[in-house]
């Protein structure tokens, strides 16, 4: 017991080396824990959100398949139906009347013309035949016919875009037809500006309109359906996307699209 | 000359307060309540030490017994705010509240104001550890969703944990080294509990940098 006493520093210093290094080791173990834990949860986390990727990829790509689909539909079957009914017209005697015969020619011309549209709108048939500069050329030329707006595409990456696959292609596609839409029904300008280059193995896709603008962009809530559909849509084909108001444009939209 | 140990344990471990208090001061406009009142507890160490050490030529352990009361409801208070459960932080309260009334007993009628409080300062630290580990076991990474690092509470929880953990000890002993000891040891045990002050003091600076808005 003496003994003891006599050493009760040497006890006390070695205690208090003891719990120090106990008190760090615990930290360090709690810490290295919570780390995995957050981890893990990172990983399920990831694994989910790929697996909405792909469900979110399924329902784009049955969703074509329909448009497709609905469209030959319409182009085959009513189109061909609708020139038979022309040509009937046509060989009716001119008896049963010149002006009635004109008009009922008229009317199916248009709607001809109409189911044409209609189903090139569904099934993009510039993007399937010639690939995707000539179909936004193409949805650009709609536009500018229209006399109320000009648009102006700068495209220094033709090669970039030959690389991308048919689903990318085809949402690049979707996302233009969207934002020209916006543009169009929205912004209240009259200037349009697409340019795209390459930069690294990415595809950077911008677009400007020198409209009102968007308020709240970044703010998931305040997005439309339109600019939602935008956003799923680059997130099923890996893409990042920036907003910014450049000088003369009051809405720009920045895409980086992985090359595959 | 002064000594190594009079220049670390008079000058070195108390200016250590410095650096919390400055970090502290930078990062303040985004120091969350819990902190600014870890704050304000290493301003009042800060001037505790200072006052320690207008008083070095006499026996300064009364402010060492006022010190361990008003550390103790700080930190404290620090734990009923970063303790998610509404019972613990009643208790931590309610335990505070005892605290201060243990500590005037303690100065009154059980130990003279002019040794070391061995009564009321390893009890201080018992609570905080048990404290401190209430408070890992509550924490989760998840609420968060960040890296244990990037939690400014835990550095400071760690900084308390490690220095009341490693000084128990000392503080239960004290009287009792201080008795037996050569007066070497006992400085070298002096300077391995500002080790441990500083250590604290460093990791406190680390939760308050870690704060943002």
């Amino acid at each position: 017991m003496q003994e003891i006493t006599e050493n009760i520093y040497v006890l006390v210093t070695l205690v208090m080396g003891g719990t120090f290094l106990l008190a760090v080791s615990f930290l360090l173990i709690h810490a290295n824990n919570q780390n995995k834990i957050l981890k893990q949860q990172q990983v399920i986390q990831q694994s989910e959100l790929q697996h909405q990727k792909e469900i979110m990829g399924a329902i784009y790509a049955s969703q074509e398949e329909e448009r497709k689909r609905i469209g030959s539909d319409l182009h085959d079957s009513v189109g061909a139906a609708l020139s038979s009914l022309r040509m009937v017209i046509e060989s009716m005697p001119e008896s049963a009347g010149t002006g009635l015969r004109s008009q009922c020619k008229e009317i199916i011309d248009r709607i001809i013309v109409d189911t044409r549209n209609i189903s090139h709108n569904l099934s993009p048939v510039t993007l399937n035949l010639y690939g995707l500069p000539e179909a936004i050329e193409d949805l650009a030329d709609v536009i500018n016919n229209g006399g109320q707006f000009q648009v102006n595409i700068e495209n220094q990456a033709d090669e970039s875009l030959a690389k991308l696959s048919r689903s990318t292609e085809l949402s690049i596609y979707r996302i233009l037809e969207e934002l020209f839409n916006n543009t169009i029904k929205h912004s209240g300008g009259n200037q349009i500006a697409i340019r795209i280059w390459e930069e690294g193995n990415r595809l950077q896709l911008s677009y400007s309109d020198n409209g009102k603008g968007l308020k709240d962009l970044n703010n998931s809530k305040g997005m439309g359906m339109g600019m939602a559909n935008i956003k799923n849509r680059l997130d099923v084909i890996n893409a990042t996307y920036t907003f910014s108001a450049p000088n003369e444009f009051r809405f720009n939209i920045t895409c980086s699209i992985p090359i595959q | 000359m002064p000594s190594f140990t009079s220049i670390y344990l008079g000058i070195i471990a108390p200016a250590a307060t410095l650096i919390p208090i400055t970090v502290g001061l930078w990062k303040f406009k985004e120091l969350p309540k819990a902190m600014k009142v870890i704050w304000c507890y290493v301003i009042v160490a800060g001037v505790t030490n200072c006052l320690a050490s207008i008083f070095s030529n006499s026996n300064n352990l009364p402010i060492l017994h006022v010190y361990t009361v008003v550390e103790f409801v700080l930190l404290s208070w620090f734990y009923a705010l970063v303790l998610p459960s509404k019972t613990l932080k009643r208790v931590i309260l309610i335990l505070a509240g005892l605290f201060i009334i243990f500590g005037f007993v303690n100065a009154l009628y059980l130990q003279s104001i002019y040794v070391f409080n061995s009564n009321t300062r390893p009890v201080a630290a018992l609570l905080l550890i048990v404290y401190s580990l209430l408070y890992l076991i509550a924490s989760s990474p998840l609420e968060h969703q960040l890296r244990w690092s990037e939690i400014p509470a835990n550095w400071a929880n760690a900084g308390i944990l490690i220095y009341f953990s490693a000084a128990l000890s000392q503080f239960a002993f004290s009287n009792l080294v201080e008795a037996k000891a050569p007066h070497e040891v006992v400085l070298l045990i002096w300077n391995l509990h500002g080790t441990f002050v500083i250590l604290m003091y460093i990791l406190i600076s680390i939760s308050f940098y870690k704060c943002k808005k």
